[in-house]
């Protein structure tokens, strides 16, 4: 594509994805992406605004070209390292060997494992400018927005805001602006559910930020240009990262996968102690219930206790996907725990009591098992399970 | 070698005055003798993303 003037001195100059679908293994883009990339010119100096992903850097390069010859760029600015932006950052200093990376504290190291050789970035922090003539950079500190070096970016005479990823979207379409873009409201809740919804803090901070600052346009890494009804956009993203309201009760969520129903009757038994305990312990058959449209009350709820029978050594995959689904939601300081029949191993709970450990869910009892068919016994000693795990609290 | 020292990611600062309760490591600990799967608290980084303050 070519250049698109989006304002005097600044042109976009990204790549379109067209053909992508799974963004990053994990992440679906049905309507493919784009790696936004922007030149600022002033009247003394230019610098390019993030880079693009690696595979794509000749056509990168081609569509940079007609903006700016890459031997007048003073300045690299990259918000944001992660290699779909700084992944042509090699090629790019190939041809402008003259130009200065500019990055945030924590990108220096980021920035040398991405080029593998010394590099010299310009460090910049909160507040601190740098003058194009007549163009003047202003750096916003935005840690982990969702990486620990992730900044904005702000263009103060035309008061633009280079968000990085923040209030982006896998959305790809040539015409750039979210007035001109068919509604894509889906992709940028998504994006924000999968991307920004583990950094919810970091969310309300830069948003505090932002408050005070008149933004005509916002340029992200990813999707439509913001240029109209700005305001709705942050608006989403305060409601999508507001901290939810404290319950009165303790709360610890119970998803179980069982076989024969022997897992399940723990389940039950562990929910009437959580409950004796004061407590709520509501139960969910991870074969019956959608763990993606959870994660609001899983991020809630004070603890997780997952169980699942063994088969040939293992936990069953419904356990594992909801452990993976974990990686959006923040856990640090949640309960967890585990517990299942088995018939002559029992691994299963003992590996997902580990997981959660490795997921920093706090782990304060040993993983409950009975051998196939609970006896009233055991019923009991799941019952007794839930109140200490109450007590754990 | 009671240097404190900062992780590089997010500027937590690990003091060996303080220890990281949070991990059970008691007061006292210089940031060499931490284990080295030792991680940052705050955000996760391994011991070799921590820099001498």
């Amino acid at each position: 594509m070519r250049p698109v003037r989006i304002l005097p001195g600044l042109h976009w100059v990204g790549v379109l994805d067209t053909q992508l679908r799974v963004f990053d293994v994990i992440m679906q883009a049905q309507h493919g992406t784009t790696y936004n990339s922007y030149v600022v010119r002033g009247r003394d100096k230019v610098a390019l605004i993030d880079a693009s992903k690696g595979k794509f850097a000749e056509t990168f390069l081609a569509t940079l070209r007609p903006a700016a010859d890459p031997a007048e760029i003073d300045y690299l600015v990259c918000n944001h390292l992660e290699p779909d932006h700084s992944g042509a950052l090699a090629d790019v200093l190939t041809v402008a060997p003259q130009a200065q990376v500019v990055v945030s504290k924590p990108g220096k190291a980021l920035v040398q494992a991405i080029l593998n050789r010394d590099v010299t970035p310009r460090i910049v922090a909160e507040g601190d400018r740098i003058d194009l003539g007549g163009k003047t950079l202003r750096f916003i500190s935005a840690p982990f927005l969702h990486w620990p070096d992730t900044m904005f970016t702000y263009l103060e005479e035309d008061q633009i805001l280079f968000s990085g990823d923040f209030l982006g979207a896998h959305y790809c379409d040539p015409r750039l602006y979210n007035d001109l873009v068919e509604n894509y409201d889906e992709a940028f809740r998504y994006y924000f559910q999968v991307i920004m919804r583990p950094f919810k803090e970091y969310v309300r901070q830069a948003l505090v930020k932002l408050n005070s600052l008149p933004i005509r346009m916002v340029c992200p890494v990813h999707g439509p240009i913001l240029r109209s009804e700005i305001g709705g956009y942050i608006e989403r993203y305060r409601a999508w990262s507001a901290e939810p309201p404290k319950r009165g009760k303790k709360r610890l969520l119970i998803f179980y996968a069982s076989s024969y129903g022997n897992t399940e009757r723990m389940a039950h038994a562990i929910a009437r102690g959580i409950q004796d305990a004061g407590a709520e312990g509501p139960v969910y058959d991870l074969t019956q219930v959608n763990v993606r449209e959870m994660l609001d009350e899983i991020e809630v709820a004070d603890g997780l206790v997952v169980g699942s029978c063994t088969i040939n050594g293992d936990a069953l995959e419904h356990a594992w996907s909801l452990l993976s689904a974990m990686t959006t939601i923040k856990v640090k300081e949640k309960l967890g725990a585990s517990f299942g029949s088995f018939g002559w191993s029992g691994e299963g709970p003992i590996m997902i009591a580990e997981r959660m450990k490795g997921l920093r869910f706090r782990v304060p009892e040993e993983p409950l098992r009975v051998q196939i068919v609970p006896s009233a016994a055991d019923l009991n000693t799941c019952a007794e399970y839930g109140k200490r795990l109450v007590a754990a609290l | 070698m009671m240097q404190p020292h900062e992780c590089t990611m997010c500027e937590y600062t690990y003091d060996p005055a303080k220890g990281d309760p949070g991990r059970s490591i008691p007061p006292g600990t210089p940031f060499d003798s931490l284990p080295d799967n030792w991680t940052c608290p705050k955000c996760g980084a391994g011991k070799n993303m921590f820099v001498e303050t």
